[in-house]
């Protein structure tokens, strides 16, 4: 039969199975397997046999070894993680105790010694055993249907250099083996005994592309593994700010860093939180302004200027005041002087307002400048919410005070020797 | 040779004729069959018992755990003596699957793989009740686990809470792979019996591609070993790490160095009397008489007796060590116990775990189940509440007189408890039904004949 295949060059011959009833025979036909100098061949069984390990001549597991390693390696990964926390990373001070306190790091020491021999030794078993491989002319040919039903089998592969068709089935034979079939690669060696059995559409389909052990398979698997890796921490991290039942988090009240209310963008400069107050409020103790409705323009204002005269004297209490409302409110964009230099006007950020002493702004009457600073014009916002009528009067006292002193009259200095 | 007493024999593997082929038939059976009404009955009941736990999880999320009747003084309440019930009751599947393999023990082999799954499914409930009691379970993924995070806090290792996240994560971890190794090659066998190609799919990748190979024993045999040594002072130490949440503090009738043995012991007498609890139901059910056998439970039942002995002797030893002290508010803790509020709970506690199962020195109570049946519930019951008077019966006196208090569960926690009954009882049937209840390997490769009868030598 491995004749034939072999001619018509369809599956490659895997080897030879034999088959035993009983593990007595087993283990007698694994000795002489052995002794033959075979390197290519396993013996399978339903349950481990005993003394099978020496008749084949396998070597000591080295399981021990390596859990018993994984074991340190979690020991001083528990070292590692209780004292670099406990001391460095976030030290708990206690009553001037050491923060070093191994006696109290013995537990988390002894369960992560446990926990990594434990995956060490699962993981050889998986590595070692060659887990994984889910098609192999053993699955494929039903023979491993008859071992885990209580039969011993003998496998033989083809690959070893010993091997050799005739010799090896005489060897079975030799053994006390009476029933031996050829093993194929890649296909059933005989057919499924109930793969052709209707099973629905899904099934069978879900069973044809059951997972073979590939490259392309475990380098998923390892992809998983190590994009696993990444995903896990950062959900982890990202959990915290997850809200799954929001009752207890979502309260109505102001948090701080946080817009409420809509956007707004007042001049096009760019988008800013709307803290307006809506159409129609009054402030408590608040006033109205008569030409509220009038618009903001230029002409309006300069329109109403005239209608409205600067009720409070020009004294110097008036004036300090003044300038301590335009230090606080009109310095950020007009400068300290009023030339438009204020703190945050520059490329990329707010465009610089009209210089205060310029010509024209120096005609403006009192009351015109007063109805900028209530209304606000062009791209600068209203102060009617922030400063009352007073202090507004006061500004421009000092808005006065500072178009003055940018121009200075040549009799001044005969003033100041005075 | 000399005639041995039968009575000291030990356990046969199987009654009965010992085919290989008809207990494999016997053990794959309720895999392979269709549910009968009595069990769709069964799982029917435990699903919606089962559902009351995630329903009073969700109003208890949406809530806050103030709807737990946790409250000063008493801020460990229900969850608590759920949590340590829980994890106490995984016990003795380690203990079966390890200690007594250790041991040597043969007859552990019926009953190991149930044992087992009755652990790996007690662990999954018993972290849901301090996961919960977190309040948040979703941040507490900081408060339990040293992550990394912008504010730089970490856990405090010198805490017996932060020990018991990794006493818990590794027990359940471990006996989860332990449970694994074992059911890969009665998967293999489950895979190669299967006819239907989506559980010959299922099987398949479950089993991953064994093959019984000689080489791949050897490796599996070690491993198995190895986490049989691992697994028993695993379990040992759990509980020992259980009992310092209460032993480290400073209640009294808490800090005492008696509590990391009688944790264990009581862990494996529930765990045991649960074990017992359930196979009996289980063997009875799938046909299995012959495979767990009187025997089984006679032993069994021996394990419960002296691990009930323990306990009593912890009882006592509670009392001579709170007179021996001299110290007032122990000898006050004690004598509240007895007297105090909470003395029905401490004399239920008592008369189910120190009084009714020394019935179990007759023979006739460890083996007929009419008998042995209700013996094992009253000390699954007197085991829960021991636990509830070591929790409550300490916190609800505490040293300020003005802070005592009287604990009442509310209807939630009364709903979890039960809720989590019915969580349990749910994976335990559907494991039946979907997993090899007994370790049709193990039981082949010990009956008559299995082995050769002389060792392979290297000739």
């Amino acid at each position: 039969m491995i004749d034939e295949t072999e001619q018509t060059g369809a599956p490659k011959p895997f080897g030879w199975v034999g088959l035993f009833d009983d593990p007595e025979t087993l283990l007698r036909a694994a000795e002489r397997v052995r002794d033959a100098g075979f390197r290519k061949w396993d013996c399978h069984t339903p349950y481990p046999v005993h003394g099978l390990a020496g008749a084949m001549g396998l070597r000591p597991s080295s399981v021990p070894l390596i859990a018993l390693t994984a074991g340190f390696v979690g020991l001083a990964a528990a070292v590692a993680l209780t004292a670099g926390l406990s001391v460095w990373a976030y030290p708990i001070h206690v009553g001037g105790k050491s923060l070093f306190s191994l006696p109290a790091f013995v537990p988390i020491m002894f369960e992560l010694f446990v926990l990594f021999a434990a995956f060490a030794a699962i993981g050889c078993v998986f590595v070692f055993g060659r887990l994984g491989r889910w098609r192999s002319p053993l699955h494929d040919s039903g023979v491993m249907k008859e071992v885990t039903s209580n039969r011993f089998a003998i496998v033989l592969e083809a690959g070893d250099p010993v091997f050799q068709k005739e010799s090896a089935r005489a060897l079975l034979e030799a053994a006390g083996c009476h029933e031996i079939r050829p093993l194929i690669e890649g296909g059933p060696g005989v057919p499924m005994a109930d793969s052709t059995e209707p099973h629905g559409r899904f099934g069978g389909l879900l069973w044809r592309f059951r997972p073979s052990w590939s490259p392309g398979l475990f380098k998923a698997a390892a992809g998983a593994l190590v994009a696993s890796a990444f995903v896990i921490p950062l959900t982890a991290v990202a959990l915290p700010f997850i809200e799954f039942l929001n009752d207890m988090a979502a309260q109505p009240k102001g948090k701080a860093q946080m817009t409420y209310g809509r956007l707004f963008d007042p001049a096009g400069d760019g988008w800013m939180v709307d803290r307006r107050a809506p159409e129609g409020t009054l402030s408590r103790g608040g006033e109205t302004y008569p030409y509220a409705d009038a618009g903001n323009t230029l002409d309006v204002a300069k329109a109403i200027g005239g209608k409205i005269a600067n009720p409070l004297p020009y004294t110097m209490e008036n004036m300090k005041k003044g300038r301590k409302v335009f230090e606080t409110f009109c310095i950020t964009c007009h400068g300290a002087r009023g030339e438009g230099d204020g703190g945050v006007v520059g490329p990329g950020r707010f465009t610089a307002p009209p210089a205060l002493d310029a010509p024209q702004a120096r005609e403006y009457s009192d009351g015109t400048i007063f109805h900028i600073a209530t209304q606000g014009t062009e791209k600068m916002p209203p102060y009617a919410e922030m400063l009352d009528s007073t202090e507004r009067w006061q500004a421009v006292q000092y808005v006065r005070v500072l178009q003055r002193a940018m121009n200075p009259k040549p009799g001044d200095l005969d003033e100041a020797k005075r | 040779m000399t005639s041995l007493d039968p009575r000291l024999a030990p356990v046969p593997i199987v009654a009965g004729p010992a085919d290989p082929r008809r207990l494999e038939d016997d053990v794959f059976r309720p895999m392979e069959s269709f549910p009968t009404m009595r069990w769709w009955a069964a799982f029917g009941a435990a699903g919606l018992l089962g559902m009351l736990f995630p329903a009073c999880i969700v109003y208890t999320l949406q809530q806050g755990i103030g709807v737990w009747g946790i409250n000063r003084p008493v801020g460990w309440g229900y969850a608590i003596v759920n949590m340590v019930f829980w994890i106490g009751i995984g016990h003795a599947g380690t203990l079966i699957s390890a200690i007594l393999f250790l041991l040597r023990q043969r007859w552990r082999t019926g009953i190991a793989r149930f044992a087992e799954a009755m652990t790996v499914f007690a662990v999954i409930c018993a972290i849901q009740f301090p996961l919960f009691h977190t309040g948040r379970p979703w941040l507490a993924a900081y408060w339990l686990v040293p992550l990394p995070n912008d504010q730089g806090i970490y856990p405090n290792f010198r805490s017996p809470l932060e020990w018991d996240v990794f006493a818990f994560s590794t027990y359940g971890a471990v006996s989860a792979l332990f449970w694994y190794l074992g059911l890969i090659p009665d998967l293999a066998a489950a895979r190669d019996r299967a006819r239907h190609p989506l559980r010959k799919l299922a099987y398949g990748l479950l089993s991953l591609g064994w093959q019984g190979s000689a080489r791949a024993w050897t490796h599996y045999e070690k491993a198995y070993l190895i986490f049989a040594g691992l697994s028993t002072p695993l379990v040992l130490s759990v509980h020992s790490i259980v009992s310092f949440d209460f032993a480290v503090s400073i209640i009294p009738g808490w800090r005492s160095t008696l509590f990391p043995p009688y944790f264990v012991a009581g862990a494996i007498f529930s765990g045991m009397a649960m074990v017992a609890t359930l196979i009996v139901v289980m063997r009875s059910a799938f046909r299995l008489r012959h495979i767990v056998t009187d025997d089984h439970l006679d032993v069994m039942n021996k394990i419960v007796l002296v691990t009930s002995l323990m306990v009593s002797y912890a009882y006592i030893l509670e009392i001579f060590i709170a007179w021996y002290s001299g110290s007032l508010t122990e000898r006050f803790a004690v004598t509240n116990r007895a007297f105090g509020p909470y003395a029905w709970a401490t004399w239920i506690m008592v008369a189910c775990n120190a009084v009714l199962p020394q019935l179990l020195w007759l023979r006739s109570f460890r083996r007929k189940v009419f008998l042995l049946y209700p013996l094992v519930l009253l000390v699954n019951v007197g085991m829960w509440y021991e636990r509830f008077v070591i929790v409550v019966g300490s916190l609800h006196r505490d040293y300020l007189p003005t802070s005592w208090g009287y604990y009442r569960p509310t209807w939630v926690d009364l709903g979890l408890l039960a809720g989590s009954f019915g969580l349990f009882l749910t994976m335990m049937l559907l494991f039946c039904r979907f997993l090899p209840a007994i370790s049709v390997t193990e039981l082949k490769s010990a009956l008559s004949g299995a082995q050769p009868s002389r060792d392979g030598t290297k000739s």
